[in-house]
């Protein structure tokens, strides 16, 4: 079993810039492997590269999936960190 | 345009990114001569060790309180250490030797993130380069540092500059930056700007220039730098310098005081479009804002704004001057497109269903933010301009409409102007004006709807200059048919922050320049400098010349050091 959850990007700079930053490094705290998608695109959140390859820009709805011991607490804080971005 | 006649004779040019003149010595930053350490590294040492680097470079940078930069070495540390690259690496390393692995891999990477074709993610590009670089250096078994001593005053030469070298130099020390790579919005330009130290970017060939040099002397505003400068090049640039200072402290004395040439007050108004920018036009004491873009309400969200949430803008720019708040109605349509708005997909765009023409279309889009203005409005000066105006019936319809609107809301309806950007508007001023509370001149536009020169053609830059006179007998024609019919007539494009195409607009009889916030104290010295005869007569006597350059080169001999 997995947790996922969908989230829409507010911030105006997109999951991009620092939000991309602060997002991979918040990821790579977790024990739980996370990905997050946006459309048909999929990224391993551990990798800014591939985070940065998904052009999610504002307005875009991404999906957070993490596997693993703390999976439910990696989605939730990384949900928390999206939201905390403007 | 550089008339600035026998200044850059013997220099290599570049783009000044960061204004001022200074002399020093050249030091090279090289990345790809770094001293050899000791053994290779392998490809998970290499790793490490370029992240340490970045880790210690930025700790110290944070120490510093240079906040910025620490966040972007810390993208450094996640682009060095991620799973894709190092994937790739590890792929490529099976048939290669590991430094040409790295760099292989590395550069596929980043072309695929420049091909994604965002601006944003082709500066992304060029960071994952500086990284792979580094990359390479460490398995190769090099150190990273790139700078050891540098020498008081010394100016920086390099082929490319990362945020990672910049980080180690100790910038008292810098005097200037000359970089082969990079633009005006690079690393290095946005660093030098916010220390003042003046810079020249996209200067191709200063490193081999420079090699055997003693001394440059660096133009960051003219985007120039001279080699081994003999004295009287030195005293030249020193002298430029002077001037510069001057007029700043001239333009710092300006601020908010009104300015008129021959006795008529001419008003220094600023562009703003968007709510930063209001925030800067308000610190300036503009006198009023002479294009308020609504495109930015309207962009980048994901449904058209409100008649409240415009209603709220508007007020807030109207409040904050008592001098007139032009509003231009939404401009869409040619390069700019809203992503709730079914754009038609055009051939040519600018030439297509733009401004007036789009909002004729979408009669719901016109009649919201008419009735959001009309909200804003009676508080203090609202006025409002229609883009794109290519016909008479064009305002006329705008006309109806508002007139409606007006008196629904039982008000009286808002000054309703004309932007003038198409020729056809120019030579149809006369009739224009009988229906018209006002003209502004859009010289951007103006300029490449005149020459049929897309302004966005870096090719096809010559025929982008709006003191040519075409452009300056359209905009003759306007100004005549505005003080016919007694309208104010402004102008708003880049033109108005020109010192030379502002001083043949004021010659022809322009009541406003709506300039970048932070332009309006130094278009108000200038104003305060300008002698009204000699611009009337300048204005006149151009509108004879063959080209642009001529223009320039008369404005320069007439005006002199009024100029910039």
């Amino acid at each position: 079993m997995s947790t996922r959850t969908e989230i829409t990007i507010a911030s105006e700079v997109g999951l991009h810039a620092r939000p991309a930053g602060a997002f991979v490094k918040r990821a790579n705290g977790y024990d739980s492997h996370v990905t997050v998608s946006h459309g048909d695109r999929s990224a391993d959140a551990s990798s800014l590269l591939q985070v940065l390859k998904l052009e999610a820009g504002k307005g875009a709805t991404v999906v957070i999936e993490a596997d693993g011991p703390d999976e439910e607490e990696a989605v939730a804080g990384l949900v928390e960190l999206l939201e905390s971005f403007e | 345009m550089s008339t600035d006649t026998g200044t850059t004779h013997g220099a290599l040019e570049g783009v000044g990114a960061s204004g001022g003149v200074v002399v020093g010595p050249p030091v090279h930053v090289r990345r790809d001569d770094r001293p050899t350490a000791g053994a290779t590294r392998d490809l998970d040492a290499a790793v490490a060790h370029v992240v340490a680097h970045y880790a210690d470079l930025e700790r110290r940078d944070r120490e510093a309180g240079r906040d910025e930069e620490a966040d972007v070495l810390g993208a450094y540390q996640l682009l060095a250490a991620d799973p894709e690259l190092v994937g790739a690496v590890r792929s490529a390393a099976a048939d290669a030797p590991l430094d040409t692995a790295v760099r292989t891999a590395g550069e596929a990477l980043a072309a695929e993130l420049a091909e994604l074709g965002d601006a944003y993610l082709a500066q992304r590009a060029e960071d994952l380069l500086a990284v792979v670089t580094d990359l390479v250096a460490s398995v190769r078994g090099r150190e990273l540092a790139v700078v050891t001593d540098l020498p008081e005053g010394a100016v920086v030469i390099a082929a490319e500059l990362s945020p990672a070298d910049t980080s180690q130099l100790d910038l008292d020390r810098v005097a200037g930056f000359a970089i082969e790579g990079g633009g005006m919005t690079s690393h290095t330009a946005i660093i030098a700007r916010s220390h003042a130290i003046p810079a020249v970017v996209g200067c191709a060939g200063i490193v081999a220039a420079t090699r055997d040099a003693t001394n440059v002397l660096l133009d960051g505003d003219a985007g120039a730098v001279h080699v081994d400068p003999d004295r009287d090049t030195v005293a030249a640039g020193h002298q430029r310098a002077e001037a510069r200072r001057l007029r700043r402290e001239h333009a710092a004395r300006m601020k908010g005081r009104p300015v008129s040439l021959a006795g008529r007050r001419i008003l220094v108004g600023a562009n703003v479009g968007t709510g930063q920018q209001l925030a800067a036009a308000v610190a300036a004491a503009a006198d009023g804002i002479g294009l308020y873009r609504t495109e930015f309400l309207h962009l980048g969200a994901s449904h058209p704004p409100t008649r409240e949430e415009q209603a709220h803008a508007y007020r807030a720019a109207v409040e904050a001057f008592d001098d007139p708040v032009v509003v231009r109605l939404l401009d869409i349509g040619g390069d700019k497109e809203a992503p709730w708005l079914d754009s038609p997909d055009e051939d040519n765009p600018f030439l297509g269903v733009r401004g007036v023409r789009l909002l004729l279309r979408h009669p719901e889009l016109l009649e919201r933010q008419l009735d959001a203005l009309l909200d804003a409005s009676g508080v203090g000066d609202l006025r409002v301009m229609v883009p794109m105006v290519a016909a008479v019936a064009d305002l006329l319809a705008v006309r109806t409409v508002l007139d409606e609107r007006a008196a629904a809301a039982g008000k009286a309806p808002p000054p309703l102007g004309v932007m003038v950007e198409t020729p056809a508007a120019a030579l149809l001023a006369p009739h224009l004006a009988r229906h018209a509370a006002f003209f502004s001149i859009g010289t951007n536009d103006l300029t490449q709807y005149t020459a049929a020169a897309d302004r966005g053609e870096a090719a096809l830059r010559r025929y982008h200059d709006p003191v040519a006179p075409p452009v300056l007998q359209l905009v003759q024609h306007t100004v005549d048919a505005g003080r016919a019919a007694g309208i104010p007539v402004g102008v708003c494009g880049a033109a108005a922050s020109d010192p030379v195409a502002a001083a043949v607009l004021l010659g022809m009889g322009v009541d406003e320049l709506s300039v970048p916030p932070g332009e309006v104290d130094p278009v108000r010295a200038l104003v305060d400098e300008l002698d009204a005869e000699q611009v009337t007569a300048l204005a006149r006597d151009v509108l004879e010349l063959p080209d642009a350059d001529a223009v320039r080169a008369e404005a320069h001999e007439r005006l002199g050091g009024v100029l910039w």
